[in-house]
Order: structure tokens, then C-alpha cells, then sequence
């Protein structure tokens, strides 16, 4: 057996033990968005355009990551619309970001990898660095837009008279406690990846202008930094879409 | 209805204010050349010479077409001396780029002693647009939550400085790395759970089965990775590797799980904790279940964060491989493997933290240690 069979199994059995039916179903919703991710990059390494790809796959995985192994229900629909709208306007930022930043491709830290290969494969890695991005935010948003959006939802029924000013006061209050959390979960995240880049910067002795101007680094700073964007943005558009649900009830109950 | 807002008014001069940090922020990268250590260029202008077709031997059909750049140089004792330097780039531009008149970029000069002065360009400078993501993304933080912001904020700036250091240590020392990045892991937990939950004993509880639930993840990765002599595990396809890869492997996979680990085992402490006030009578069990229930939720949307993360992350040497005449199942072998099981092994550390958690909340609880 191999390494990662192995524990994939010892995954399973976990989520299992940590939330029963549950966790079987977050199990398969973790399979189905590998498959989706796996098939975005052949699929974009065919040459087809990224955009078209990473956006059908980015809706299906928000769709999975939202409503598998979650209770459904209006909060679920409230988080994916969140969703939906922040990684529409994160695009829109990311777009020109990685044209202006120029990180695609391979820094002269991976010469080593890139030996005896063929560099002029027809693919625009801009593209891929594009795709790459845009994938790698949905996690975080929608983890941030389901976590807020319960607590919200939580607030509003337990509370059927709340006023506009409570729920926004309350949002943000909520939203805090996630921005810090959540912050910490993605530069971790940052760090454990590149563990071994910054050791090597350390050891040839980098300084900081090299660090901060490092294709490798500022790609995946990049990274870091829309996803932390995405998650600021999580609160107010969760809170107004409450807002905005809640008067439209009330209209239609008059 | 002359009176003016006094809140409003605030809050017009405080995004003027921010924009215009913003502004100067990205004004003044424009003219850091000086600064640097390295010589800076400005390109002045560019002449292409036309696309040549080129065909690889998998058949990819990419084009190729040299610039010459006219540079004007920033700092250093050559300042304000226009050259000239050749270019060569591709469509795909996977380690080469088009350059357009306004950039600025790093150069090296030739030796003076050959007649003909020589410059090439050797990195392109990116510092402006990455002062205008963190200037956006504390703008965005400061604006939304207020000052209430400011705790994450200083969180990673010590948690920054924090990692600096341990990597400083180990590339300074024979500190073995494994070791020395646990301790930083620890302390990560404390100084982050500390500023960002507050100093209380349910801080103490998180910070508990944080430290058990990524330490139980290394261990179950340690052992299965020992019973099953790490196949189809290709290390040597571990990226910018400097030293040993096993400890390195590791320390990373933990430092990286960490985060979504305390994340997790704050949430639930924390609703099992105001359960636990609103109804004190509940037993251990009654707890343990309502942990279960509180994780299950948010383990598979935190699973996925860090999952799509890592595996994101191998995209460009994927299709470098698939473009480069390998089939899908050696490329997914060769270059995803290392981010899977990394993802793999903290999706296992966020999943043993629900229980943990439970066990340890609901512990206390049951043992009036908490009143």
C-alpha cells in the first residue's frame, strides 16, 4: 500500500470518529473537489481557456464545499451567494494583479527542476498563475461566508425583532473573531509551504529587497494575500445580504 | 438640516486619509532604487524584432521573439547611464517575460575592463505591487472591523518576526529542525491564541488541544509513513530544498496545520463552553456529543481551505510536466503527491481535533475544574 492510501484511510476513519454521517459526507465532498481541481489543471494544460475552466470548476466547488456535510439550510444559501459575489470581485482584483506582478511560471530557485525540459509549451503560465489563484482563494472564502453566515443566521432566530444596527454590529463583532482566526489558518499555511524557500533565502543570504521582489515569494504572497482579502470582504456582503433578505420578508409579509 | 453628521464626516476623511497612505506608499516604490543593493533600471524603450514560430519536440507550438531594451539606470555610481540590453521571450513565458517601456528592473553590469559595457536584466522589480495588496488589505480590515481589526493584524506580524527568527536558528546552528520548529509551533499557538481570544481559561483548553491535535497528526503521519516505508512518497521532488528533507517535510506540514487546527478547537471551545454555563448540568458525555456536533460542521469547509491551498499550489509544474510528453498518472505522481499528503495530514490533525477538543473541554467541564 502507499503512503497516501494509507492515509487517506487513516483521513476517513478520522472524520469518521469526528462527526459520523457527517463527516463521511465532507469525506466524499473533499474527493469530489480533488477530482474537480485535478481536471481543472488538464483541462487548462490543453490549452483550453483557463477562465472557462476555473470559473464552471470554482461555482461546482463552492457548491460542494458549501453544502456538503452542512446542515442545510437558509444559512448554506446565504454563505454560497456570499461566496459567489466575493470571488466574482476577487477575480476582478486578481486579473490585473498577476499581469502587473509578472509571477508566472518558475523563479531561478526551481533552475534546478527545470532541466532538460521544454519551456515553450504553447500554454501562457500567466494563465495557469491566474487559475492557480482563483483556486486556491475558494477555500478560504467559503469557510469565512459559512462560518459568519451561521452565526447570523443563528442571531436573527433567535432574535426575530433584531434591528438593522444590532445585526451589523453583531456581524462585524462575529466577522472578527473569524478575520483573526482565519488570517492565522492562511499565512500558517504560507509559512508551512515555503518552510524550505525561506531557509534558502536565509542560507544565500538574501535581503529583504530580493525577498520582496522573489517571483517565487510575491506569487505566493499574492496567493495569501487576495484569499485575506476575500475573507475581509466576506463580512459586509454576508451582512448586507442578511439585511437585505430580512426586509424582503417583511415586504412580502405586509 | 444644516448640522452635518459629525460620524459621516469621519468617515469621508478617514478614506481619504487611507488612500492617500496608499498613494504615497506606492509613489515612494517608485523611486526606492536607492535603497537597493542591487542596480535598478527603468526601461526607457523597446524595440521587438517580430515573433518566430517554434515547435518542441512534443509538438507544442509556441512563438519566440527578442527585444532590445533601452535602460536607463536608477542608483549606483552608473546613475542616469542609458543602455541597452538584449531579450528574448516566449509565449508561454515561463521563465522569461515581455518587457514594456515603464517597467523597472533589476540589472547586472559587466565588468568594466571589456570594452563593450554589458547589462543584463536579471529580475524584475515587484515591490510596488506588493505594497498595494497589504496597503488593500489592511485598508480593507481597518475600514470593516475598526480598530477591532488591529489584533489580527499584530498577530502576524509577531507570528512574521516569530518564524524569521527560527529560520535564522536553523541556518545559523545544528539545532536539529524538527525540533526547533515544534517549540515554534508552540509558541505560535500561545502568542496567537493569547491576542486573539484574550487570556482566559478557555484559551487554555484551545491552546491544549491544539497542541494535541497537531502533535497526534505528525505522529499518525510519522507512523504510517514508517509502516508503509514512505511509497510512491517522492521527496526528491521536494521543492528549494537546502538540508534534510524528512525533518523539513515535517516541520512544514505541521506549522502549516496549525492555523486551521487552533481555528477549530477555538470554535469549539468556546460554544461548548457558553453550553456549559447555560446549562451546567450537562454530563461528559452530553458535551463530548455537543463538541461533535459543533466540529463537524466546520471541519469540512477547514479541510478544504488548506487542501485547495496546497494542491493550487502545483499547478505550473503540473502543466510543465503534462506539456512535456508525461501522462496524467506520472505527473500526478511525481509532482502532487508531497502536496496531498500534506494536505492529507492536516486534514487528519483538523479532524482528531473535534474529539480531542471534546474530550478535553468536556473533561474539565465534568471535573468542576471550570466554574
Amino acid at each position: 500500500m502507499t503512503t497516501i492510501t494509507a492515509l487517506i484511510f487513516v483521513l476517513f476513519g478520522a472524520m469518521l470518529l469526528a462527526g459520523g454521517k457527517q463527516g463521511f459526507v465532507s469525506f466524499l465532498g473533499l474527493i469530489f473537489n480533488f477530482g474537480l481541481v485535478f481536471m481543472s489543471v488538464v483541462l487548462i494544460s490543453f490549452g483550453i481557456p483557463y477562465l472557462l475552466v476555473t470559473l464552471i470548476s470554482a461555482v461546482i466547488i463552492l457548491v460542494i464545499t458549501i453544502y456538503f456535510g452542512n446542515q442545510q439550510g437558509r444559512n448554506a444559501d446565504i454563505a454560497f451567494l456570499t461566496s459567489l459575489i466575493v470571488v466574482g470581485l476577487v477575480i476582478l482584483l486578481i486579473i490585473p494583479v498577476e499581469h502587473w506582478a509578472q509571477v508566472q511560471g518558475f523563479g531561478v530557485e526551481n533552475t534546478e527542476d527545470l532541466e532538460g525540459l521544454s519551456l515553450q509549451l504553447g500554454v501562457r503560465f500567466l494563465d495557469v498563475s491566474c487559475a492557480m489563484t482563483i483556486l486556491s482563494c475558494l477555500g478560504a472564502v467559503a469557510e469565512a461566508a459559512v462560518a459568519l453566515a451561521t452565526g447570523l443566521v443563528e442571531l436573527e432566530d433567535h432574535d426575530k425583532t433584531i434591528t438593522d444596527t444590532k445585526l451589523r454590529k453583531e456581524g462585524t463583532k462575529v466577522g472578527k473573531e473569524i478575520v483573526g482566526t482565519a488570517f492565522n489558518t492562511l499565512f500558517f499555511g504560507f509559512y508551512g509551504e515555503l518552510i524550505g524557500l525561506f531557509i534558502w533565502f536565509a542560507r544565500l543570504h538574501y535581503d529583504f529587497g530580493m525577498v520582496l521582489n522573489d517571483k517565487i515569494f510575491v506569487s505566493e504572497f499574492i496567493m495569501t494575500l487576495i484569499s485575506s482579502i476575500g475573507i475581509v470582504l466576506t463580512i459586509p456582503i454576508t451582512i448586507y445580504i442578511v439585511i437585505f433578505q430580512k426586509h424582503r420578508r417583511k415586504k412580502v409579509n405586509n | 438640516m444644516t448640522r452635518i453628521n459629525p460620524k459621516f464626516h469621519i468617515k469621508w476623511l478617514t478614506i481619504l486619509l487611507t488612500l492617500l497612505i496608499g498613494i504615497g506608499a506606492m509613489v515612494f516604490t517608485h523611486f526606492d532604487a536607492p535603497f537597493y543593493h542591487q542596480t535598478v533600471a527603468q526601461v526607457q524603450k523597446v524595440h521587438n524584432y517580430g515573433r518566430t514560430k517554434v515547435t518542441d519536440e512534443f509538438h507544442n507550438q509556441d512563438f519566440q521573439e527578442n527585444q532590445t531594451v533601452t535602460l536607463k539606470i536608477l542608483n549606483g555610481k552608473d546613475r542616469g547611464k542609458i543602455m541597452k540590453s538584449k531579450n528574448q521571450f516566449s509565449g508561454a513565458g515561463a521563465t522569461d517575460m515581455q518587457y514594456h517601456a515603464g517597467q523597472q528592473v533589476f540589472v547586472h553590469l559587466g565588468n568594466k575592463k571589456s570594452n563593450k559595457s554589458s547589462i543584463l536584466i536579471n529580475g524584475f522589480k515587484r515591490d510596488t505591487v506588493v505594497v498595494f495588496l497589504v496597503w488593500l488589505t489592511i485598508s480593507l480590515l481597518l475600514l470593516i472591523l475598526k480598530f477591532r481589526g488591529s489584533m489580527a493584524l499584530l498577530s502576524l506580524v509577531i507570528n512574521a518576526l516569530l518564524f524569521f527568527a527560527a529560520v535564522e536558528i536553523d541556518v545559523g546552528t545544528n539545532f536539529n529542525p524538527f525540533i526547533l520548529f515544534s517549540i515554534l509551533a508552540v509558541i505560535f499557538t500561545f502568542v496567537t491564541a493569547a491576542l486573539i481570544f484574550g487570556w482566559s481559561k478557555e484559551t487554555l483548553v484551545a491552546i491544549a488541544s491544539t497542541i494535541c491535535g497537531t502533535a497526534a497528526a505528525i505522529l499518525i503521519a510519522y507512523l504510517v509513513m514508517s509502516a508503509t516505508h514512505q511509497r510512491g512518497m517522492n521527496f526528491e521532488m521536494m521543492d528549494y530544498v537546502t538540508q534534510q528533507r524528512l525533518p523539513l517535510f515535517f516541520a512544514g506540514s505541521m506549522i502549516g496545520s496549525l492555523g486551521a487546527i487552533m481555528d477549530l478547537s477555538a470554535d469549539i471551545t468556546s460554544s461548548l463552553f457558553a453550553v456549559y454555563r447555560e446549562e451546567p448540568e450537562l454530563t461528559f458525555w452530553q458535551l463530548f456529543k455537543n463538541a461533535r456536533k459543533i466540529g463537524r460542521s466546520i471541519m469540512g469547509p477547514l479541510i478544504n481551505v488548506l487542501f485547495l491551498i496546497f494542491v493550487a499550489g502545483t499547478f505550473p509544474m503540473m502543466v510543465l510536466f503534462m506539456r512535456n510528453g508525461n501522462n496524467w498518472g506520472y505527473s500526478y505522481s511525481m509532482i502532487m503527491t508531497l502536496g496531498i499528503v500534506q494536505s492529507l495530514i492536516s486534514g487528519i490533525g483538523i479532524a482528531l481535533t473535534v474529539p480531542i477538543t471534546g474530550l478535553i473541554a468536556g473533561g474539565l467541564c465534568e471535573t468542576k475544574v471550570i466554574k
